[in-house]
């Protein structure tokens, strides 16, 4: 999984909030940049969330939704979830060490 | 204006990643605000879209036509002509210091000069080729149909082949802009690839008959020979601009390096047009067309 996410370079850290966005749902590209920056604070601008995007469905952890709306939605997929779950595991343990070291620091 | 701006840059973007996602980033420059964060943003996507264009799914690999590779090679071959031959006598690599290291001095020479040869083959057997095919029954009127387009290929490059031919012995016998020893020995280098790209037309049209297939995959052979002697010239160049380079600039050496990559690029790009779509089994016909595009 860790190697796979360095596949995805810069767009890395875009593509895990982009797959916590769409676990809880399917959503299109607007609601997706609106949802993140209400979750984290991030505000992505079209190029870069597309460029994320395209990765993810090449990867086939999102996938899109068919429908006859100008704005496609798109879901996550079990694959994708499964990656997920991986990262916020590994994001995890990086916490936890992150805070074991942060309290030594102060004893 | 802005948002104006952004459009222009989507417009920038593949075909085939716009097809797929540009009427909804279109969607998201119509109905967010636009800043000069969001046009930098877009022009980034762009040439990453670019850079990562297998990513995009369902886009075919990208590919150019190999006329214009062959056209583009062969024109920035003749571009370097000038820093690379004529800037040859900046280095003080006087003719006797050549016939000195003259092993290397004819092994470039003669490999350049066999390469022509090799290339000059080609057409010699589509042509013998051409003329046993018409006889032969029950192909003989598809067999001479392709012997008609192969011949009036052979009349269309011929000129071209005869100027490039002309220029090189000009060049050889001494006309023109004189050249230093080193520059003579790399004179060929700057030719065959330009001679095997014109003949190249010649195998390509005559695979179109089963007939000729067999008379194809030689020439296709006879411009492999021609690409590999080509190669050996060059190393032969490299020998000796590594006796006469102690006067060099690196831009000299960058010049020559850059002559020599595209020479053998060029040729090993005809080379394998040649070998790759020349048929294995004479009774199948060729699946692509000639001077189709070339995958990158």
């Amino acid at each position: 999984m860790a190697r796979k996410s360095q596949e995805l370079g810069r767009f890395t850290d875009v593509a895990l909030l982009v797959l916590i966005s769409l676990a809880e749902g399917q959503k299109h590209g607007y609601r997706m940049i609106s949802d993140i920056e209400e979750f984290s604070g991030t505000s992505l601008e079209p190029g870069t969330l597309y460029g994320a995007l395209m990765r993810l469905e090449q990867r086939g952890w999102i996938e899109p939704v068919e429908s006859s709306e100008r704005r496609k939605p798109y879901r996550i997929t079990g694959s994708g979830r499964d990656a997920l779950r991986e990262q916020l595991a590994t994001l995890r343990r990086v916490e936890q060490a992150g805070v074991r070291r942060v309290a030594w620091g102060q004893a | 204006m802005m948002r104006a701006v952004a459009g222009a840059v989507l417009s920038l973007y593949p075909k085939a990643w716009r097809d797929r996602y540009g009427e909804e980033v279109a969607d998201l420059i119509a109905s967010r605000p636009v800043r000069l964060r969001t046009v930098t943003d877009l022009a980034a996507g762009a040439a990453d879209a670019w850079l990562h264009h297998r990513r995009i799914p369902g886009a075919r690999p990208l590919r150019l036509p190999l006329a214009a590779v062959l056209v583009a090679g062969v024109y920035a071959l003749w571009l370097l002509w000038g820093p690379a031959v004529r800037d040859a006598s900046g280095l003080r690599f006087p003719w006797e210091q050549a016939a000195e290291a003259g092993w290397l001095f004819r092994t470039a020479t003669s490999c350049f000069v066999a390469a022509g040869a090799m290339t000059l083959l080609s057409p010699w057997q589509l042509g013998i080729a051409a003329r046993a095919a018409g006889k032969q029954a029950p192909y003989g009127v598809a067999a001479r149909a392709t012997g008609r387009r192969v011949l009036l290929t052979a009349l269309a490059v011929a000129f071209p082949i005869g100027l490039v031919l002309l220029t090189y012995a000009g060049l050889a016998l001494g006309w023109g802009h004189p050249v230093a020893a080193l520059g003579g020995a790399m004179t060929g280098g700057f030719f065959v690839p330009a001679l095997m790209a014109l003949v190249l037309p010649l195998p390509l049209t005559a695979m179109a008959s089963p007939l000729m297939a067999g008379a194809a995959r030689a020439a296709g052979r006879s411009l492999a020979v021609a690409a590999v002697l080509n190669a050996i010239a060059w190393l032969a160049v490299a020998g000796l601009l590594a006796l006469g380079m102690r006067d060099g600039s690196a831009w000299y050496v960058a010049a020559v390096a850059a002559g020599a990559l595209t020479s053998i690029g060029v040729a090993a790009l005809v080379a394998r047009t040649a070998l790759g779509r020349s048929p294995h089994d004479p009774a199948v016909l060729p699946e692509h067309p000639p001077l189709g595009p070339t995958r990158l």
